[in-house]
């Protein structure tokens, strides 16, 4: 069976099955990546780490996950795979808070400092629209599109979550 | 942390205050008491100075520690420390004062022939005044918070309309983390490195430095690495640094640790900036390289005791560089990132010191600045020092949030910082639009891992001895294997 993960929006899958050929079985597994086939060894060390030889390399692997993520650790690199869950039509993870060109939010919660726009101007493209604050810096968030300013959702002063549009857009054709 | 470790070593007990939502941080676990002063938000606890004052006289202190931010550069906690009668670990307020106000300070070093950077003469709340200003001074200008230091609150603006915004948005910054809006302007240097000096002075008019540190490598203005010694200074450059740096101590009456701040341009000029009234996040590097616990010195200097340190007894012995970790996303101009740490794991190795405020499990939260912990590392020379730092870096996992730990391998790791050239502009020359991976071949092994990490959480339950030798079955965990599979 494979295992599908989502990467930066892209989904890739991966069919792990024991090495049958292999001199020793023990812990011997061929993974199956796209269209490459990769020979590994692997050795569950702790809860959070196992080692891998794959084709020869001996890597350290620390992994850790919460309900959407599975985050790896492999030599001073950090992968966030995105877990695809069959129970919601949602993207797993916060991408969408700021790849929406008809909503602004803010990538991490803050306090909203100052609105730069009001409901029915027109905007450009990167121009700013509102300015968060989160852990004492400053932070103009960005115009994803040139279009109107459809509604404005938070005053200054207001606590904004990443998941909550604080204006809403209507991109120019 | 770092204050109560050096107090347990004198053999004195600590006590700690924490805002609510640092009930479970680290050096609330690790104070001998600890007393709550008020909710998260800085105003209500760490910046609330009768909460502090009341914490000390319930436990009955001798002396408070400020640490690195908050109040530790304030003079009006440090004039009410000295009212009330407790020992304030760092200057007296009346230095504190002058050095702190950089209009007043520029005016006491420019009278005692300091070379100093073009600038504004006074601060400034006032946009209008702010533009007049910047006209007599000349483009391109630096914008700084008045009461502040450590980047915050500062903005270059090359003409007037990016002036105009960045004066109310420094405003706001400086408010907001100083309680003080005012801001002032200077010429804006271009390319120059920033080489600052750490002083030991007691309160018996005798004063020495520990040499130099260079903190060029900067983002958003703000240090994320620093060195000692400088790769642009040499014998005579220090010596000459040095003297001026001693200088401002004596003209300020400056006492207990400080750090003078200079820049230095291509020509091997140099300008008096700022001192730092505290005891500096960089502080370990002038500590691996000169073997002098600076906080000891700071708590020995306020008990007042004189300087048992002579200029000639200071030796710098190898290299030694710091990383700052911050939870920040150095693919989206390093905007800080909260959450849930899930898992690290500290890196370790001869030469290795790691100061670290989080743990597994830890929250790092909206409220305070994002550093998570500084990696520290020491070698005879600085290329073994740069190497030795890289490979740390590479073994220091955090996982859950997201880190700027690539990040710094890859400063230190680059030709242009291994030969030395670190300039204030070192990243948006060296390192613009840098991206996590850079072809390192990795992405596959990530996947791989990432599809058999499931079975760890069987790890939970079983023990070690069986590690490596249980079937691939077993291994596989609550994997589900389809496709035909002989066993041999």
């Amino acid at each position: 069976m494979e295992q599908e993960y989502t990467y930066h929006g892209e989904k890739y899958s991966v069919a792990i099955n024991p090495n049958g050929q292999a001199a020793s079985n023990e812990g011997m597994f061929i993974a199956g990546v796209g269209e490459q086939k990769l020979n590994f060894s692997l050795c569950r060390v702790s809860e959070n780490c196992f080692s891998l030889i794959i084709d020869g390399k001996s890597r350290t692997v620390y992994a850790a996950e919460n309900e959407d993520n599975i985050y790896v650790h492999i030599h001073g690199r950090v992968f966030r795979f995105e877990k695809i869950r069959q129970d919601s039509n949602k993207l797993a993870g916060g991408d969408f808070a700021f790849g929406s060109k008809d909503e602004v939010a803010t990538p991490m919660p803050g306090k909203v400092v100052k609105l730069l726009v009001s409901e029915g101007d027109s905007i450009e493209l990167g121009q700013p629209l509102v300015i968060v604050e989160s852990m004492k810096m400053e932070n103009e968030i960005k115009s994803p599109t040139k279009g109107t300013v459809k509604s404005v959702h938070f005053r200054a002063g207001d606590l904004v979550k990443p998941d909550q549009p604080i204006i809403r857009l209507i991109p120019e054709i | 942390m770092r204050v109560m470790r050096a107090c347990r070593e004198l053999g004195i007990p600590s006590v700690a205050v924490y805002s609510t939502i640092d009930r479970g941080a680290l050096h609330v676990q690790n104070a001998d008491e600890a007393i709550w002063i008020g909710e998260a938000p800085p105003g209500a606890s760490y910046l609330n100075i009768d909460a502090i004052i009341s914490a000390a006289k319930k436990s009955g202190v001798e002396a408070i520690h400020p640490g690195y931010g908050f109040l530790a550069e304030n003079y009006r906690f440090t004039e009410r420390c000295e009212t009330e009668g407790i020992v304030f670990i760092g200057p007296n307020s009346k230095a504190m004062k002058l050095v702190g106000d950089k209009v007043a300070s520029r005016e006491v070093t420019a009278k005692a022939g300091i070379p100093l950077i073009p600038g504004m003469k006074n601060k400034s709340t006032d946009v209008d005044e702010c533009l007049v200003e910047a006209e007599r001074i000349g483009y391109p200008v630096l914008l700084k918070a008045s009461a502040g230091g450590g980047g915050k609150g500062m903005r270059m603006a090359a003409n007037a309309k990016e002036l105009k915004s960045a004066v109310e948005a420094g405003m706001r910054e400086a408010h907001s983390a100083f309680g003080d809006p005012s801001v002032y302007l200077e010429k804006y240097i271009e390319r120059p490195r920033h080489v600052e000096f750490q002083i030991l002075a007691d309160n018996h008019g005798q004063a020495i430095h520990l040499l130099e540190r260079e903190c060029s490598i900067q983002r958003r203005h703000q240090k994320i690495i620093e060195e000692s010694p400088s790769p642009a200074l040499d014998s005579d450059l220090r010596r000459k640094m040095g003297e001026v740096a001693l200088k401002v101590v004596k003209i300020s009456g400056y006492t207990n640790a400080g750090t003078v701040e200079m820049l230095l341009d291509k020509n091997k000029n140099f300008y008096f900036l700022e001192v730092n009234a505290r005891l500096q996040v960089e502080h370990p590097v002038t500590e691996m390289v000169t073997g002098i616990d600076l906080v000891h010195a700071q708590i020995r200097i306020a008990a007042g005791e004189k300087l048992w340190l002579k200029q000639g007894d200071i030796r710098q012995n190898g290299h030694a560089i710091e990383c700052r970790v911050y939870a920040e996303d150095p693919e989206q101009n390093f905007l800080p990132s909260a959450g849930k740490i899930l898992f690290m794991k500290e890196p370790s190795g001869p030469g290795i010191r790691h100061d670290c405020g989080v743990f597994s499990g830890y929250e790092v939260s909206v409220y305070y600045d994002p550093i998570l912990s500084k990696l520290i590392a020491w070698a005879p020379s600085r290329e073994i020092c740069c190497r030795r730092m890289a490979t740390a870096l590479a073994d220091f996992p955090i996982l859950g949030i997201k880190t700027d730990i690539e990040f710094l391998r890859a400063v230190v790791q680059h030709p242009e910082f291994m030969a030395g050239n670190t300039h204030t502009d070192f990243i948006t020359r060296n390192l613009a639009g840098w991206k996590s991976g850079g072809g390192d071949g990795l992405f596959n092994e990530g996947l791989i891992a990432a599809a058999v990490y499931p079975g760890n959480r069987d790890k939970k339950q079983s023990n070690s001895a069986q590690a490596g030798i249980s079937s691939p079955w077993q291994q596989l965990g609550d994997w589900q294997i389809g496709g035909s599979i002989s066993k041999p």
